[in-house]
């Protein structure tokens, strides 16, 4: 299955910060929201079909130099 | 005599960044699954080697069942920093179907998926980046 990795065909602005749904070649935007739960619920049986992603923000570049801190 | 390895090639995927310049990042598709229901979610991870767990967005977590109340709270730190809380989690890589079964750290707010840092991902794999081309590579570890 040959992927897609050029997003920018399908996500536009609206869908920063959202979640959405993607076929599983990512070629097809199939839904999106705010919630990934209520996402999948709106995706029924047919929800194990996608995959998920969250949408970063187009106006900054991002670090993610991250560490867990354990309490 | 070393085992041969085998490569697993990737494109880098492009998302837009800022001033309609295209930022290219190693996103690989991870399947996660919890002990605790039956329930498993396919989504993009970003293979990153300045983190040192593995970290995921709290909405995952939810999808997943897992009960936050019941888990330990914690924060991760970087620039910035981010509340959550931690659980043990099934990680599957399709492309090789190997699983990783580990705690992950489900941060609230976390701007995107998911990352794969160096404590249990680059334990597991072999990590070629080239940029260069656009391309990155990953191999099963011994």
């Amino acid at each position: 299955m040959r992927i897609n990795a050029d997003l920018t065909k399908i996500l536009g602005k609206e869908h920063e910060e959202k979640w959405v749904a993607l076929s599983k070649d990512r070629k097809k935007l199939v839904d999106s929201s705010e919630n990934l739960v209520e996402l999948r619920d709106r995706l029924g049986s047919k929800r194990n079909d996608y995959v998920y992603m969250r949408v970063l923000r187009s106006d900054m570049e991002y670090s993610f130099a991250l560490s867990c801190q354990k309490r | 005599m070393s085992k041969k390895v085998t490569w697993k090639g990737y494109d880098y995927t492009i998302q837009a960044g800022p001033d309609g310049s295209w930022l290219p990042r190693p996103l690989i598709e991870v399947v996660l699954t919890s002990p605790e229901s039956s329930e498993k979610v396919a989504v993009m991870a970003m293979v990153d080697s300045g983190t040192d767990g593995t970290i995921f967005h709290a909405q995952i977590a939810e999808t997943l069942r897992i009960d936050k109340t019941k888990c330990k709270r914690g924060k991760i730190a970087g620039i910035g920093s981010l509340e959550g809380f931690r659980a043990n989690v099934g990680i599957l890589v399709p492309d090789f179907h190997a699983k990783l079964e580990i705690p992950v750290f489900f941060a609230e707010n976390l701007p995107l998926d998911g990352l794969l840092g160096q404590k249990h991902f680059f334990q597991r794999f072999k990590i070629r980046f080239e940029k260069d081309i656009g391309r990155f590579f990953l191999a099963l570890g011994q």
